[in-house]
Order: structure tokens, then C-alpha cells, then sequence
């Protein structure tokens, strides 16, 4: 004779993760390091922003280090080190977003207590990066001009869910024919408490507004 | 992209929960829940369980069950809490949630809509 028997569990399969983000979150509290997490599409211009904002931190003595997250290889992070900072290169194989444990397992290899900024940059995805906190004081999302003037709206979620959006690569506007100021509106329609911020990576244009909006000036 | 590695980590809990179960003949249902701001797609998830029990008989290869869960959200402002409004716009072709409140527009923190949680599951088992 059959029995069916209904058995309760209520795991949360991402649960897991959210708590090794906390975690994470907490290691860098206790060592005063305040931590950022910047995602956007592959080509938007993270790697550069990144850059932009460790040279003008390191002017102010600001000590700066960074979690380079690819699918493969180290391009992003030689260019990191070649800023004279720590940094950590992390590749996901075959995943589309770093997690928590990559992140805490790269955090083990960091000298946190002389560190004031960590930047993580996440696998270029406008996607699957939400599904996984790191355990970042903010998360930042690049998009660019040169993406289109869809690319707010076509990622609500990911946009709402944002503490900051930078559009980046501003001076090439006009030339692809496209309005910014498209972008910055469909962001205030999806969730009008997230800043907007303009920036143009190659000749630094606008990375001050962004580091008052990180809290960092 | 990633709803293979989440339905690996059910699979494996359901395997887990059918080893503590000696008269088990299988495993008739998943019960998953699955929050609307997460970005797992439901086709992906069933897709992913579909080619993961392929081989495992104990396993119903209809079994998995989703259910989407509603987002909820609190307002820092004026203490709303419920449902997000959703934007229906000509250019959408789905709901989009806005991220502010309903009542007072003001900021608002997500409470529900981004887990993914295994509720429960259906044995059927030998009755001894």
C-alpha cells in the first residue's frame, strides 16, 4: 500500500549565500574597510572607472585594493596592479557572476588592516549578479552611451535594486546618438531614490560627483 | 544563467531528504517558491530539473512545482508595507516593479520577492 506523506522544509537555495555575504560584510566592518561593488555589462567601463577612482583616492592617501572578477584570464587584473595596489584575481570558470564564497575566499588573501576601499568588479552580467549579494557597502551599475538609450529600462530589476547607476562614456553621446538624459529618466520611472550618475572614464569627467555619491569625499 | 547551479543545490536537497526515508518508493513533488524580483526564469528552473533527474527514478521528472511569490515592500517614509506598484506602460510587455512606495513614493526596502525556497515535498512511500 502507498503512503504519500508531506514532508515541510522552507530552505531558502539562496539563503546560503546571503549569510556568507553578511559574513563578508562584517570582515570588512570590523577592519574599517568600506567596499563596493561595481556591475554592468561587459564593455560599459567598469575596469576603467575602477581606475579612474583608485588614482584620485590614492592622491588623498585613501589606501585602495581590489577584487577582479572574470570569466577568464587577468586583463583586468594587470591593469589593477598596475596602479600599485593589492588585487586579488578572481576567475569563475564557467558561472556568469562572482558570489560570496569567491568573494570571501579572495577577502582571506587580502591584508584588510591596511585597506580603506575595496572595490569588487563583478563578470560582466546585467543579470545574474543580483541574485547574489558579496556583502559591498553599495552596489553600483555601469551602463554607457554607447549601449544604447534602452539599456535603464531593459533592466528594471537590476536597476531598481541599484544604489547608484553611472552612465558612463558620456563625451561619446552625440556621436551615437544618443540622450542621456533618457537613460536618467527611465531610471527615476524604475526607482527615483537611485542616484544617476554622468561620467566620462577615459578623461575622468564626473568621477568626483561619483565619489561623493560613495561617500568617499 | 545561473538556474542550473540553484536546481543542482535542490536537486541535492531533495536527495539528502530521500536517504532519510528507507520505504521511500519516490519523490512525487518539489514545491518551490520563487520570489518575482529574483532573476531565475521558471522555464530554465524546470528545464534544468527536467535534464538533472533524467537519470534518478525516484525522482518524477514532472515533480517540480513553482510557485512565484509576490514581492512586498517597506516604506522608510510613512511605514507602508504591501505589494510594489507596477508601471504597465505601452512600452512593456510585462509588469515592471517600481521601486518606490505605492502610497507616498518615498524610498522602500524589499521585505519578500527574492527568495527561492523549497517549501516542501511530496513523498510517496512504501506504507510498512
Amino acid at each position: 500500500m502507498h503512503l504519500v506523506q508531506d514532508v515541510e522544509l522552507g530552505t531558502d537555495i539562496l539563503a546560503a549565500n546571503r549569510k556568507l555575504a553578511e559574513d563578508n560584510h562584517k570582515h570588512l566592518r570590523s577592519h574599517g574597510v568600506k567596499c563596493f561593488d561595481i556591475q554592468g555589462a561587459i564593455g560599459s567601463g567598469k575596469t576603467l572607472i575602477i581606475e579612474g577612482l583608485i588614482d584620485i583616492l590614492k592622491e588623498k592617501g585613501v589606501k585602495c585594493g581590489v577584487i577582479a572578477g572574470d570569466v577568464a584570464g587577468d586583463d583586468d587584473y594587470r591593469r589593477f596592479s598596475g596602479h600599485g595596489i593589492p588585487v586579488i584575481n578572481v576567475n569563475t570558470g564557467k558561472e556568469c557572476h562572482l558570489d560570496a564564497h569567491l568573494v570571501d575566499h579572495a577577502l582571506e588573501k587580502l591584508d584588510l588592516a591596511g585597506l580603506d576601499v575595496l572595490f569588487i568588479e563583478n563578470v560582466g552580467n546585467l543579470v545574474c549578479p543580483a541574485d547574489f549579494p558579496l556583502g559591498s557597502d553599495m552596489r553600483i551599475t555601469v551602463v554607457s552611451v554607447t549601449e544604447g538609450d534602452d539599456m535603464v529600462r531593459k533592466h528594471p530589476i537590476l536597476m531598481g535594486t541599484s544604489d547608484i547607476i553611472v552612465v558612463n562614456k558620456i563625451s561619446l553621446a552625440e556621436a551615437m546618438g544618443v540622450d542621456p538624459a533618457v537613460l536618467e529618466r527611465d531610471a527615476g520611472e524604475i526607482n527615483p531614490h537611485v542616484p544617476v550618475v554622468f561620467t566620462d572614464a577615459r578623461t575622468g569627467e564626473g568621477l568626483d560627483v561619483l565619489l561623493q555619491k560613495l561617500g568617499l569625499i | 544563467m545561473h538556474e542550473f547551479s540553484v536546481i543542482s543545490s535542490i536537486v541535492e536537497l531533495v536527495k539528502g531528504e530521500m536517504g532519510k526515508h528507507d520505504n521511500l518508493n519516490f519523490v512525487k513533488e518539489i514545491v518551490l517558491e520563487v520570489g518575482e524580483l529574483s532573476f531565475l526564469s521558471h522555464d530554465a528552473l524546470r528545464f534544468g530539473f527536467r535534464a538533472l533527474v533524467e537519470n534518478e527514478p525516484d525522482i518524477k521528472d514532472d515533480a517540480l512545482t513553482i510557485i512565484p511569490i509576490q514581492a512586498k515592500v517597506k516604506c522608510r517614509r510613512c511605514d507602508y508595507e504591501g505589494a510594489m506598484k507596477a508601471g504597465e506602460t505601452e512600452e512593456y510587455h510585462i509588469a515592471i516593479p517600481q521601486f518606490s512606495c505605492p502610497e507616498c513614493n518615498g524610498p522602500i526596502d524589499v521585505l519578500h520577492g527574492k527568495e527561492c525556497v523549497v517549501r516542501n515535498l511530496v513523498l510517496d512511500l512504501e506504507d510498512e
